[in-house]
């Protein structure tokens, strides 16, 4: 469900620790020669920031199916914001060279090097071979990855 | 308000003629409201703790599907430093700060309702009644929902001690300081119950020195601090149980509390009875949850089994 709201838990009594870093997707390189483009999301599609989302035929964003496609890109601010609902847009990153930091990963065994991919889910994951390949481990915890972006070839 | 040279009965004699003219009871309720406002500054121990902030409607948001109010408060955004060659840059940083919002609810007292005649047979004046069953309801429930919180947020955190001590000391509440230094906070305040108070009172000389032991014993426990700390007691042990107590984080660190205009005192005359009661609109709570932690000592019972 999209939460374009005040947030519960963010509401005295206070259930979260509002001090610690948000780690959903902190971009530590490139973001000044970024591309930021808004597209539609599709009805009842879902995005956060950290999530890969593909670009469908509609020209509209929608969670990466079973394959990985080449049209899969990076999430920079999804619909769970005030001005998502305005637009009905989401801003993912094109065509750019980041380094970004994410908690937003699908679950796996990563180390620096691993290639990573975004299919059967919004999560990016460890690729397989013949995946599209969006991205490779630079760090590895288990809060966090740190992963520099690659668009456009096949493993 | 200065009562000199009247006696209780004159003063409510008083006080019922004037709450019959129009003048006369608004310049009673705004007599009364002055009274209500210094009391309960003084009296709450979370007013101590997070001293209020006043606000007015216009600092406050709204929501779209209802008609109460929050305000929203900004946490203050982390930022670091990194060591690197000259050659390098260090990370960038995309700004997503952080927010929280403290919803505000009403605190009300009891309609207190009096035949006037009946009014004049007491022997203390009026506003002792209002200051008694007013005031002190509206700070209690202050303090009630600031421990609640308090609650809420060590409960997340786990920054809770049981420990088997049954009485308070320097050991005792530097364990409980650690768990507020140990993520680089600072302690602020201490509040305990009377009861605990009462146990920091006896502590021998060859924990705290001679001089301190002989002088408590003579004068009682002199300063306003503890451990170079604020020190809070309250003797509401309905809301802070004997063997528990808190340490908490300077205001600016801990989190807010607004009243929203003033503490309104409402007071009315029909036929022969007067109705007064007083209520305020509050927000209060903890944006950071780890400025707050507690510990709980074994303490017994202080009054025994009969």
């Amino acid at each position: 469900m999209t939460i374009v709201a005040i947030s519960d838990d963010r509401t005295v009594p206070v259930q979260e620790d509002l001090t610690t870093e948000d780690l959903k997707l902190s971009v530590l390189r490139g973001f000044e020669n970024a591309n930021r483009v808004d597209f539609r999301y599709k009805g009842g599609e879902s995005f956060e920031k950290g999530d890969w989302a593909v670009l469908n035929a509609d020209g509209e964003l929608e969670t990466p199916g079973a394959s990985a496609v080449a049209n899969t890109y990076l999430v920079f601010s999804g619909n769970d914001r005030f001005d998502a609902k305005a637009t009905g847009q989401c801003t993912v990153f094109v065509n750019s060279a980041l380094v970004v930091k994410t908690s937003k990963f699908a679950s796996g065994v990563y180390a620096p090097g691993k290639l990573l991919t975004a299919k059967g889910g919004k999560l990016i994951g460890l690729a397989s071979t013949g995946d599209e390949v969006f991205g490779q481990v630079i760090e590895a915890t288990a809060d966090y990855i740190v992963y520099e972006t690659k668009g456009g070839y096949v493993m | 308000m200065n009562y000199d040279g009247l006696d209780a009965q004159t003063f409510n004699n008083l006080f019922i003629e004037r709450l019959d003219s129009t003048d006369g009871m608004k310049k009673t309720a705004a007599a009364g409201a002055a009274f209500v406002r210094s009391k309960i500054r003084e009296i709450g121990f979370a007013r101590r703790i997070l001293p209020p902030e006043a606000v007015t409607r216009g600092d406050l948001e709204r929501s779209t599907d209802h008609d109460t109010l929050i305000k929203v408060v900004d946490i203050e955004h982390d930022s670091k430093a990194k060591a690197v060659n000259f050659s390098s840059e260090a990370d960038e940083r995309y700004i997503q700060g952080k927010r929280y919002a403290l919803p505000f609810f009403k605190i009300e007292s009891e309609k207190f309702v009096k035949q006037e005649g009946e009014l004049l047979a007491y022997d203390y004046p009026v506003t002792k009644v209002i200051e008694e069953n007013s005031v002190k309801d509206i700070q209690r429930v202050e303090d009630e929902k600031f421990i609640e919180y308090a609650e809420a947020a060590v409960s997340i955190t786990g920054k809770r001690i049981a420990s088997a001590a049954t009485a308070v000391d320097r050991k005792e509440l530097t364990a409980l300081f650690k768990m507020i230094d140990f993520d680089e906070l600072s302690v602020g305040c201490v509040l305990m119950n009377t009861v605990d108070y009462d146990d920091w009172l006896i502590q021998p000389a060859t924990e705290i020195g001679s001089p301190l032991a002989s002088e408590i014993t003579s004068d009682g426990y002199k300063y306003q601090t503890i451990l170079k700390r604020k020190l809070v007691v309250t003797n509401k042990h309905d809301i802070l149980l004997p063997g528990e107590i808190w340490a908490f984080t300077e205001p600016a660190y801990l989190g807010n509390f607004f009243i929203l205009n003033d503490v309104k005192f409402w007071i009315k005359k029909e036929a022969d009875l007067v109705l007064w009661k007083t209520w305020e609109y509050i927000a209060e709570g903890f944006g950071n949850i780890k400025s707050a932690a507690k510990i709980e000592l074994s303490v017994p019972n202080p009054i025994p089994t009969p």
